[in-house]
């Protein structure tokens, strides 16, 4: 092995990333909303599970 | 009568074994072949490795499922197939050896008239000098028992934080080949959301170290999604959490050693770096669990049946070819080895024929390719593909077959980043294919954009929660299982 290098790249943030306000991480965790999201992430789910199967 | 035997006890195996017995007769029988006396659900390992769970609400014994369901079961790994048989016997046969302490060590050759490999990986801790918990210097969430000893590590740490200490924690990939980097991904996070529970976040630098060439490929060349009428790359959603939560990265490393405290690597550009950790969680890359294969003579076919990484070739397309002619299609659909209609390789345990991801190579020569997942959904289904295929062809159909190909199935990956019912939180993705299909799906990643998805939030605890509990009651095989899809 080589010598190690001298700059780091270690990543301490991504300066163009979108960070989400105060209010996104609220919604985050509205029961409401949540329950809305869950039932559209089954949804996706048993949409993969038909198509994904040939038959039974 | 036909006799099926199983390889394998994990998501492919067992999901294959227990649909098999509901769908074929008394009259044939079913044996499973498998070291380990528990089932475990792995996914879940990520919580055991954190101290939110223990070992004994990821396992389950297997024997007892077995016997009320009418499956044999060995507890025993296999060492060998023989396709063609002995020289006593053209018949298809498996050499087992025992490891159930009250025949610890025997051999046994078993006779099959379909066999099924389901084997899953082997964890290559030895690619990577110092890397594991077996005698090297990190830890592990891959099995229950390695996940135990990563939380116990994890709460040491947390213990000289709260005394004021500084630590620095390294989560990710211990090799430039590795895959499962979403179990990464969920470990740092997991982590994350322990250190602010324990209220020493401040006091910590978390590092998570991949193969990835940029975050969001996950090994799966990155997703897009369609989110709010843009279209958002699962790098730019990945690297909002990362800043969002204030984890730090290196990315598209590939560990050379790793010594007490120190993790030596490489990055794409060649350059060589080392960096100083008080934890470091890294996984093993995989490979095919040590099988050997036999012609009737005896003579060593092994290279005819698997690739050199140890997987078994099934019904792909392994034709060496430039990254940018890989196709979908190249991807198998029967899971069935060529020229031998009876034997099977789901899971894990098939060989992709290439990856999802470009693979690349440093200036030195360095591999670094994030290998391509095989997730727990795309696993189950291929394992209830073959029974399916298998009941048929018992059932005087020898030309039928069924069809999965990880170009045409969905993968869920719920990676959580915390727990509790109110302040929990996941991310989580949905893609739809596994396998890109650029020409399919042409301007949207090579997906479906209704299939492909992520978002964060408290749902997505739920969804990992619920996850949980219906998948240990599917394979302790309860009533109504059958109906819980894979
Ligand atoms: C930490 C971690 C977290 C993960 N999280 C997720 C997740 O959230 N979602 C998801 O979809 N996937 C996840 N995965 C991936 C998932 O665990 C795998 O996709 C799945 O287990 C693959 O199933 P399998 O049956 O091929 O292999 P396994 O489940 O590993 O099963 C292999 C079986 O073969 C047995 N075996 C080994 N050697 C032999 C032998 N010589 N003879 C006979 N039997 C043998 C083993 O004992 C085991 O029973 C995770 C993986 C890890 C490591």
């Amino acid at each position: 092995m080589s010598e190690p290098a001298k700059t780091s790249p270690v990543i301490t943030a991504y300066k163009d990333a979108p960070v989400p306000t105060k209010a996104s991480l609220r919604w985050r965790r509205n029961i409401p909303l949540q329950l809305v999201k869950f039932a559209e992430f089954n949804g996706r789910l048993a949409m993969m599970v038909l198509k994904g199967h040939d038959d039974h | 009568m036909a006799r099926v035997v199983i390889l394998g006890a994990g998501v492919a195996g067992h999901t294959a074994a227990l649909h098999l017995r509901r769908m074929i007769g008394r009259e044939h029988t079913i044996t499973v072949v498998s070291p380990n006396s528990q089932w475990n659900w792995i996914p879940s390992n990520i919580w055991v490795g954190v101290g939110v769970m223990s070992k004994k609400d990821v396992v389950f014994p297997l024997a007892p499922i077995y016997r009320r369901k009418g499956i044999d079961f060995r507890q025993a790994k296999a060492v060998a197939v023989r396709p063609e048989g002995d020289e006593t016997d053209p018949t298809g046969a498996v050499d087992i050896v025992y490891t159930d302490p009250a025949r610890k060590d025997q051999q046994e050759r078993l006779r099959y008239d379909y066999l099924v490999n389901a084997t899953g990986p082997k964890l290559r801790f030895e690619a990577t000098e110092g890397l594991g918990p077996h005698g090297g210097n990190s830890v592990s969430v891959c099995t229950a028992d390695h996940a135990v000893e990563a939380s116990a590590a994890l709460r040491a740490s947390i213990e000289r934080m709260k005394r004021g200490e500084r630590q620095t924690l390294i989560v990710g990939t211990g090799h430039g080949t590795c895959t499962c980097e979403g179990a990464a991904f969920e470990y740092t996070f997991n982590v994350d959301h322990e250190l602010k529970e324990a209220g020493v976040r401040d006091k910590a630098e978390l590092i998570y170290l991949t193969n990835e060439a940029q975050l969001g490929d996950f090994g799966v060349d990155g997703m897009l999604f369609s989110q709010r009428g843009y279209q958002q790359s699962s790098r730019m959603w990945t690297e909002s959490l990362f800043t969002e939560r204030g984890v730090h990265s290196i990315l598209g490393a590939h560990v050379h050693k790793v010594d007490p405290g120190v993790v030596h690597y490489e990055t794409l550009d060649g350059e060589m770096h080392e960096q100083p950790f008080d934890f470091a969680m890294l996984l093993p890359p995989f490979g095919g669990v040590d099988l050997k294969a036999y012609d009737r003579a005896g003579n060593d076919i092994s290279e005819t049946m698997f690739n050199p990484a140890g997987f078994m070739k099934v019904d792909a397309d392994y034709t060496p070819k430039p990254y940018e002619e890989w196709r979908a299609e190249d991807w198998p659909e029967t899971y069935e080895v060529p020229g031998r209609p009876n034997v099977f390789a789901v899971g894990i345990a098939f060989a992709p024929p290439h990856q999802i991801s470009r693979p690349q190579k440093t200036r030195n020569g360095t591999m670094i390719a994030p290998a391509p997942p095989r997730t727990g959904m795309p696993s189950g289904i291929m394992g209830k593909t073959v029974a399916m295929t298998i009941r048929d062809r018992i059932n005087g159909q020898p030309a039928a077959v069924h069809k999965a190909s990880l170009a045409k199935i969905g993968a869920a990956c719920v990676a959580s980043a915390g727990t509790g019912m109110r302040e929990g939180s996941a991310a989580a993705m949905s893609m739809f294919p596994v396998v890109p299909d650029y020409q399919r799906y042409p301007g949207s990643g090579g997906r479906d954009f209704k299939g492909t998805r992520g978002d964060i939030g408290l749902f997505g605890h739920w969804v990992k929660y619920s996850l949980h509990h219906l998948f240990i009651y599917k394979a302790k095989a309860l009533p109504g299982w059958q109906y819980i899809p894979e």
